[in-house]
């Protein structure tokens, strides 16, 4: 099971580090809001995106047919996938049909859910991923801690340590600049020595069969042209119906994203180039079930901004690895617990609720909204801990009786005031750990006014 | 006009003065508020827990108790978001439920209030009043909209109200989210503390007594020089 | 089981009320698209040069300091002064110092250019470039991404430039060049 609470603590314990990551990751919510705020219409961006968003999910089946159909006029092959297992096995197919061994991979969330790596490497496949942030967990034989900038956990110096180890730079070199050149060097090699290309999809146009992909590195475009393959792989929600969304969608998602006014790259790719096969592969792995669930449908609609994780206080101050799902912060929170509800039933409760989230979110999911369902739905699954369930069940039988909640208060209060302050205050309690608890009155509001406004007012 | 003064819970238990307070001010701006002796809480904790169900029972009551108000007045943002946006429609009320200051700008029409409180106050927009009654406007989304909890604060004579770094950044409560999550709620609620002390606050006020107890239980354990206000006992300060 | 009329099956058999498509009413705003313009292509840490027509351009900018022989082009004039023409370009791993293209539409709100696939010459041209050099006309911004993709075409691939390759990507240090080109140049002419 997902233990975020611990996890969390862990995080927190090394407090200087914490500070940083907080502050970073704030830094990027900081420029959102100068970028978003610059837009007068963004608002009405915000809306427009989250009805075309809804419409295509209402109308998913037709705009897959049509996209399909679209790409396949286009000269792209299509592929269907249900599961990440039949994903990872059409990729593998699409590799060893073009004789390919060296594959290098553009940032993926779906491929990261999916294990294609480790399946690929099991399989004979050298696999490089080459957005810089994901090269360096990959190198770490880790998962990103965030879906936008995956090595934001990370200071220079665990960077320039790595580098010296696996691509021996300079020891204690920890420059950012130099550290990115060397990166470049060697990614730039196996660009080179590619022979197939795979990235994943921001936006898929329906009317059209593009797909578009978007990044600051370059690094999608490089792989896709170098290669004698080219592979798209997206989740069956990542479709738009026209050409003309994108100019909401692309107005929201840098914004949203790293504050930047627009990505450096957003490359369309419709038809393929002579004698280079293209693919795309449409996976569902888990959202047409996502898609049956009313309640927790909009969760489909993430354009993957990382905006919720970068404004989350508790993401900020826990790390992305807290959640232990490939998807952390407020967005991952709503969507995985419907993989696996036992074991991701802590993440619903790594939230106060405080619905920034949905505020910051470009596509107007009601993410905090979502996270509350989660938990209705976690405590009817009878999968709450007995820590809660008990002393809750017994406040709810006094709530719903005046008499016994005023005796219960007073009985609470007296013993409050009586027991001494090392009791009351005790660090066992996880309240009183780091917290005082208040005074407690002798005469609770209630009485004050039987006494001051015998007659109402 | 009769209005049914609801004291959420714990402010009824721990902080009897804010009751009092929020009375006194209704009163004072000519409101014949009744307090229904029956109320106990709007069963908030359990549904935030996920046990809505439970709570059903709780929710009954509530409506009950406040049956027969054209109006429902209560100091927490927090409870009043749980009644209109978390009850089940049947549940609800027949009465409107107003947050405090929601109800003496946006009904009553009063933006001004005669109170003193000559201290540097830091506010701390409680996020369910914010972001789920829309007292005012967030940081995140863009809009011209007018923060009824500033402007009350802001008429106070002789208040000087201070600017934060993360004006509306969650304190860390979040319920049984300051059990459960322990460590996070704590540095939360530290680093929220530190922003208004940077600021030179010496009052932290706001429109929830819940968040504001979590931070006096930090700053008390911490022995810091600032205070916790609940916001209607400035505006009830008179001159 | 045919995976997709599995999933087309599954979408199928979810009941979901319909949803229209919004209507979309975008208003063009009033903005000065030249100045708007050059502001956001430095903002994203690009050079941005701008000249009255060609000629000026190709006399002051071209003939003045640079070594045309070096360049990859698509554009005539160049190619008649000595660049090599991008489409003839082979072996992409010799070091292409600078490339100059033209591009299509410039975008205000953001700094972007969109690049179809017939001002590369080919694909890999934009990003094996060490210096990218744009250049764009006056006559050719538009104000938003909204009036870009109005009048752009999907073709079979083209995409928004919107300056040199970067990455934050270590301790959220921006690093002009990352992949792609580390310097990256927009000419305005008119």
């Amino acid at each position: 099971m997902s233990q975020h609470p611990e996890a969390a603590a862990r995080f927190i314990a090394d407090n200087e580090r914490m500070a940083w990551h907080d502050r970073s990751i704030w830094n990027a919510r900081k420029k959102r809001d100068l970028a978003s705020h610059s837009i007068e219409e963004w608002e009405q961006l915000r809306s427009w995106a989250s009805d075309i968003k809804e419409h295509t999910l209402a109308h998913l089946d037709h705009y897959l047919e049509v996209f399909e159909k679209q790409a396949t006029a286009n000269g792209v092959k299509v592929h269907w996938a249900a599961t990440a297992e039949e994903h990872n096995r059409i990729v593998l197919g699409i590799l060893r049909e073009n004789e390919a061994r060296h594959m290098v991979k553009s940032k993926s969330m779906l491929t990261e859910e999916c294990h294609l790596n480790p399946f690929l490497e099991a399989n004979g496949i050298e696999v490089i991923d080459t957005d810089l942030g994901e090269r360096i967990v990959q190198l770490r034989e880790e998962i990103p801690s965030h879906i936008v900038t995956p090595a934001i956990h990370l200071k220079k110096e665990d960077v320039s340590k790595l580098f010296e180890e696996k691509l021996h730079t300079e020891p204690g070199n920890a420059d950012p600049t130099y550290l990115t050149r060397e990166a470049r060097k060697h990614l730039r090699a196996h660009f080179l020595a590619c022979d197939a290309a795979l990235t994943g999809v921001n936006f898929a146009v329906a009317e059209t069969g593009t797909v578009v992909v978007v990044t600051n590195e370059g690094n999608s475009d490089l792989g896709v042209h170098l290669g004698k393959v080219q592979i798209h792989s997206m989740g069956i929600e990542k479709l738009i119906p026209k050409w003309q969304d994108l100019g909401i969608f692309t107005r929201l998602l840098a914004r949203s994203a790293t504050g930047q006014p627009i990505s450096i790259y957003t490359s369309h790719y419709t038809k393929p180039r002579p004698d280079v096969p293209m693919h795309i592969i449409l996976v569902d792995n888990g959202r047409t079930e996502q898609l049956s669930r009313e309640h927790f449908r909009k969760s489909l609609a993430c354009i993957r901004c990382g905006a919720c994780m970068n404004t989350c206080p508790i993401y900020r101050r826990s790390g992305g690895h807290s959640y232990g799902s490939t998807i952390p912060g407020p967005i991952g929170s709503i969507l995985t617990p419907g993989k696996d509800l036992k074991k991701y039933s802590p993440l619903p409760f790594a939230s106060t609720l405080c619905g920034s989230c949905s505020d910051v979110c470009p596509v107007k999911i009601d993410i905090h909204d979502q996270l509350y369902r989660w938990r209705q739905i976690i405590a009817e699954e009878h999968l709450l801990p007995k820590y809660k369930t008990i002393p809750l069940g017994l406040a709810g039988r006094i709530f719903a009786r005046g008499k016994r909640y005023d005796q219960a208060g007073r009985i609470a209060r007296w013993w409050l005031r009586r027991l001494p302050a090392w009791m009351v205050n005790s660090r066992l309690n996880a309240w009183s750990k780091h917290r005082d608890l208040p005074n407690a009155p002798r005469n609770s509001f209630k009485e004050w006014y039987e006494q001051n406004r015998p007659h109402g007012s | 006009m009769k209005v049914g003064l609801f004291i959420p819970c714990y402010i009824d238990q721990f902080y009897p003065q804010v009751g009092v307070a929020t009375l006194e001010l209704l009163e004072h701006l000519g409101c014949q508020v009744v307090y229904p002796p029956g109320q106990t809480c709007c069963g908030q904790p359990l549904a935030n827990t996920g046990m809505e169900k439970a709570a059903q029972p709780t929710y009954d009551h509530f409506q009950e108790v406040f049956s027969g108000f054209d109006h429902i007045v209560a100091p927490s943002g927090s409870c009043v978001y749980h009644v209109v946006h978390h009850y089940p429609v049947e549940s609800r009320p027949q009465g409107k439920v107003w947050e405090l200051c929601d109800f003496i700008v946006n009904h009553l029409g009063v933006t001004q209030i005669a109170a003193s409180f000559p201290h540097k106050v830091g506010l701390h927009p409680s996020c369910h009043g914010l972001r789920g009654l829309r007292l005012g406007p967030d940081s995140e989304r863009v809009e011209d909209r007018p923060d009824v909890v500033r402007t009350l604060l802001a008429s106070v004579s002789g208040i000087e109200l201070v600017d934060l770094d993360r004006r509306d950044e969650c304190c860390g409560f979040g319920g049984t989210f300051a059990i459960t999550e322990e460590a996070v709620s704590v540095q939360m609620g530290l680093d929220k503390i530190s922003d208004h002390q940077r600021h030179g606050a010496e009052i932290i006020t706001g429109t929830d007594v819940s968040c504001l107890m979590h931070l006096e239980g930090l700053i008390r354990r911490q022995g810091l020089p600032l205070q916790t206000r609940h916001i209607a006992e400035i505006l009830n300060a008179r001159l | 089981m045919d995976p997709k009329k599995q999933i087309l099956d599954r979408i199928r058999s979810i009941r979901q009320a319909p949803k229209p498509y919004p209507p979309q009413a975008i208003e063009s705003q009033e903005t000065d698209l030249v100045e708007a313009f050059i502001g956001m292509v430095k903002l994203s840490g690009s050079t941005l040069l701008r000249f009255e027509d060609q000629q000026t351009m190709i006399d002051e900018f071209v003939k003045a300091r640079h070594p045309v022989n070096e360049w990859v082009s698509t554009w005539d004039p160049l190619i008649r002064m000595g660049a090599s023409e991008a489409g003839k370009f082979t072996d992409a791993r010799k070091v292409i110092s600078c490339a100059v293209l033209p591009g299509k539409f410039g975008v205000a709100e953001n700094g972007a250019v969109w690049v179809p696939e017939e001002a590369m010459g080919q694909r890999t041209i934009p990003f094996l470039a060490e210096h990218l050099i744009l250049i764009v006309h006056a006559k050719d911004l538009v104000a938003t991404m909204h009036q870009v993709y109005a009048v752009n075409q999907p073709g079979s691939y083209g995409l928004f430039i919107a300056g040199p390759s970067k990455t934050a990507d270590i301790e959220q240090h921006l690093v002009l060049g990352a992949q792609g080109p580390l310097a990256h140049t927009v000419i305005l002419l008119g």
